[in-house]
């Protein structure tokens, strides 16, 4: 049998998923920013590659395992009655208020961290494919959040069976959690690309972000009231991650001042573009020599 | 039509989290290798000032010894690597066969794997399966296509992989060393199938140690040292040139 090559396929089409358009000019020294902005549509234009990406690389991870994927669920499920029976207990709050408290909060802070960890990784991580094969960087930020969602789907199941079961009464404002979700996703993209840049020319970067998401786990009120801290709960509002948390848990458990954490979260979503693309945009042509 | 025009391309590595510098300089230069370059960072000098024009119907070899430069080039030209200095411009869909396993999932079946290989290409879900049958039929894989890659031989792994990287024809093909992959029945059609790939493209490069492949497929030579292009002509005046580099 012999095989015919296909002719490669034309670009006048629209849904056309280029990874090497028919004309590819670099010159060096030129501003970067036009090129990375035609790095994100193409990143984008190939979302089939990424999709598919993310989830076999999530399904080899969970292969030959009985409970698969779920162990994620399980893992969230004990780490949120873990501390919500101990955490409960010492603040004398009911198991009905507030577990459903602290796991709506690890739902979220495990996607934080994974976008923030992960974002590290973003370009240090891909190089072995990258180096091989011209591709769209900003597909390896695409690919993260995608990676992300897949695992937030699976955490986010213990949040939907513990809300049933202390049967929470879930108001129509409770939808506010979608576009919540959507903010930090926006902003973990942005930052992937400004982190995944930095961690690839300073590794010590990674390590940085990893010992400071450890830390900021503890003082960003995922298990613990912000009242707690009596005259110094005002400083809280300091702490962007606190806001991040209450984006998704406010609405879910009718919090008061949802109106502040958009605010706030919606301000760092217009500066997390700024930088982050300032820093791909600047440096991206430097990876290949980086990685 | 297809086109490549290198103006003045440099590449620098640079060397990161280089431990003991101080060899460097003490050191005789390589025979091997680009130069290596000492600042406040230590820098390999991969390409140098490299210029030269390809048009529809160059079939480029480069020659060179290990380090030369020749896989940097390609990767130069694929749009892998952007140059630290110098202009790169490519027309025409290119297609480098540098890394043909790149991509490939192990647990996935070989139609998947296919699937898979189209994707990173760049083609469509209706492309890939207009081409999904010949491929198959070519790689003789039968039955086993259903199967995970990872019960297939290395032969057999590369018959897939083979099959489905050059099952798309491109303006211009990239090649880093002759892809020499299988038994011997499968290695003559994949060379046959090769050969009709090069015919149809507008430009080929192609980096080998063999002379007798280049004979075969190149009509130019660029003879590559230590980053810089010494010789771009003929290929035959490419090989004499090479010869009394090494006599001298």
């Amino acid at each position: 049998m012999k095989l015919t090559p296909l002719p490669t396929p034309d670009s006048e089409n629209e849904n056309h998923e280029s990874s090497t358009p028919h004309l590819y000019e670099y010159e060096a020294g030129a501003p970067n920013w036009r090129r990375a902005l035609k790095d994100l549509r193409s990143g984008w234009a190939r979302r089939k590659l990424w999709m598919d990406m993310a989830s076999r690389t999530f399904k080899n991870k969970y292969r030959g395992a009985i409970f698969g994927a779920f162990w994620l669920t399980i893992t969230t499920a004990m780490t949120a009655t873990g501390l919500g029976l101990l955490y409960g207990h010492l603040f004398g709050r009911p198991l009905a208020v507030h577990l459903p408290y602290v796991t709506s909060a690890i739902v979220v802070w495990a996607m934080i961290s994974g976008l923030a960890n992960g974002g590290c990784q973003t370009f240090v991580g891909n190089s072995h494919v990258f180096k091989e094969f011209p591709l769209p960087l900003s597909l390896f930020s695409y690919r993260l959040i995608y990676d992300q969602l897949i695992l937030f789907a699976y955490r986010s199941i213990i949040l939907v069976l513990i809300l049933i079961i202390f049967s929470a009464q879930l108001k129509l404002t409770a939808l506010l959690a979608i576009p919540g979700l959507m903010l930090i996703m926006w902003i973990g993209f942005w930052a992937s690309m400004g982190l995944g840049v930095l961690n690839a020319r300073f590794r010590d970067f990674g390590q940085l972000i990893s010992a400071g998401m450890t830390f900021m786990f503890f003082l960003t009120p995922i298990f613990w009231l912000p009242e707690r801290l009596g005259d110094y709960a005002f400083y809280i509002n300091f702490n962007p991650f606190y806001h991040f948390i209450e984006l998704v848990r406010g609405p879910i458990l009718n919090h008061e001042g949802l109106l502040l954490h958009f605010q706030v979260a919606g301000g760092i979503a217009l500066l997390a573009p700024a930088i982050g693309w300032f820093i791909y945009s600047r440096f991206s042509h430097r990876l290949p020599y980086w990685c | 039509m297809a086109k490549i025009q290198l103006t003045d391309v440099s590449v620098d590595y640079p060397i990161q989290h280089l431990q003991n510098r101080s060899f460097i300089g003490a050191m005789k230069d390589a025979a091997v290798g680009g130069t290596i370059k000492v600042g406040k960072t230590v820098y390999i000098r991969a390409l140098d000032g490299i210029s030269f024009e390809l048009k529809d119907g160059d079939r480029l070899g480069l020659l060179g010894r290990n380090g030369a430069g020749k896989t940097t080039l390609l990767k130069t030209m694929a749009g892998i690597l952007p140059p630290v200095e110098g202009r790169v411009r490519v027309e025409g869909r290119i297609s480098p066969l540098i890394s043909m396993m790149l991509g490939l999932d192990s647990e996935a079946s070989g139609y998947e794997n296919i699937r898979i290989r189209g994707r990173l290409m760049g083609f469509r879900d209706e492309q890939i399966e207009a081409i999904t049958a010949e491929v198959a039929a070519f790689t003789e894989l039968e039955d086993y296509l259903h199967l995970p890659l990872k019960t297939y031989s290395s032969g057999m792994r590369a018959r897939l992989t083979f099959g489905a990287s050059t099952a798309f024809k491109p303006e211009i093909l990239i090649l880093d060393e002759w892809l020499g992959t299988g038994d011997i029945e499968f290695r003559n059609k994949a060379a046959k199938h090769l050969l009709s790939l090069i015919d149809s493209a507008g430009i080929f490069v192609f980096a080998t140690h063999s002379r007798d492949l280049h004979k075969r497929i190149s009509n130019k030579g660029a003879v590559l040292n230590k980053g810089r292009v010494l010789f771009f002509g003929d290929i035959e005046d490419a090989f004499e040139f090479q010869d009394s580099l090494t006599k001298g």
